[in-house]
């Protein structure tokens, strides 16, 4: 019971880990429109289109640093800023689904996978 | 029997097709995103950004952390694009007192306190912040920009309770009355022109000044 508890909490770590990864790798480096994904969470009503907006800085010289930040806006072009902590919350529990799902697909497939035919080496170990 | 052949050429094919996927889609990079300037563009091409909204929370969020109902104010400005009010406000437990509130989409910033003139007489510059008609901005919006340029957008608003603005003139006001007249002031802007509409308190339009 406590070995298994242990395990869990490892399985929740390596996952957790992951989607953090991949939402940093994704989201904010890749694709960072994702965040727009989450918009109808965040955005009110009157402000439906998501924008991420990028501010590019350059601190140093030869150094660029990104900024992105996710904003909402109406038809009046009244906006609402939501930031990109939440959307990353967000992105990184939608990122945990999936891995979940994608390793559930391929132990699915693993177990209904048939058996690999066995090799010349397999049968003359067999003989010895 | 038939001899088992490791198929590698099935596993290069897809970890050369996986990189080259990896490679268009991280090429590019920012995927998605619109650059600030876009993004100011487009607000600017929608109106402006300014409505109601903005002005009222401010007022919400001061009254607040004063903790009045209504309050005085000498100016209130508004800048939509970066959500932005500044209210010079009279503090209604020393009225003597003026306080600059900077207030960015609803949360206080900044709080100072004014230097005021010699000649400063708050009782003639400050006025109820209720007495605006904060709840007429959409419609004086659509009023202004139906004045200007088509492509035109506001770029802030102004409330004042001022009587040395020559504007009066082009309006036509000459009654005298104007020094205890509140006055809307939305800036104007476009790629080839700027302007200036006034609108009363009550948010009638008085004119749109080409500048």
């Amino acid at each position: 019971m406590r070995r298994g508890k242990w395990i869990g909490l490892a399985l929740v770590g390596v996952l957790l880990f992951f989607s953090v990864m991949t939402t940093v790798a994704v989201a904010g480096a890749i694709w960072p429109g994702e965040a727009k994904l989450t918009a109808p969470l965040f955005c009110e009503d009157d402000k439906p289109d998501a924008f991420v907006v990028v501010d590019r800085s350059n601190p140093a010289p030869g150094e660029t640093t990104y900024d992105f930040s996710l904003y909402c806006m109406g038809r009046r072009g009244q906006t609402q800023e939501i930031g990109w902590l939440r959307p990353s919350v967000v992105l990184t529990a939608g990122h945990a689904v999936l891995i979940v799902a994608l390793v559930g697909v391929v132990v699915l497939l693993a177990r209904s996978w048939p058996r690999r035919r066995p090799r010349p080496w397999d049968q003359v170990s067999d003989g010895t | 029997m038939r001899t088992w052949v490791p198929r590698r050429g099935r596993w290069t094919g897809l970890a050369c097709a996986a990189a080259l996927g990896l490679g268009a889609v991280a090429g590019p990079g920012c995927i998605g995103t619109t650059d600030r300037r876009d993004f100011n563009r487009e607000i600017q091409a929608r109106g402006g950004g300014l409505t109601s909204e903005l002005p009222i929370s401010a007022v919400d969020t001061v009254a607040a952390a004063l903790g009045v109902i209504d309050f005085e104010v000498r100016t209130l400005s508004v800048t939509p694009v970066d959500g932005t009010v500044v209210l010079e406000v009279r503090d209604p437990f020393a009225p003597e007192n003026l306080d600059r509130y900077v207030v960015i989409r609803g949360s206080v910033w900044q709080v100072e306190p004014v230097q005021l003139a010699a000649g400063d007489v708050l009782d003639a510059q400050t006025f109820p912040v209720a007495s605006v008609a904060l709840d007429q901005v959409d419609a004086m919006v659509d009023s202004a920009l139906a004045e200007f340029v088509p492509d035109g957008h506001v770029a802030s608003m102004t409330v004042t309770r001022n009587a040395d603005d020559p504007l009066d003139n082009t309006a036509g006001d000459t009654s005298g009355d104007t020094t205890e007249e509140i006055v809307i002031s939305l800036a104007l802007a476009s790629p080839r022109a700027a302007g200036t509409a006034r609108f009363t308190g009550d948010g009638e339009l008085i004119a749109v000044v080409r500048a």
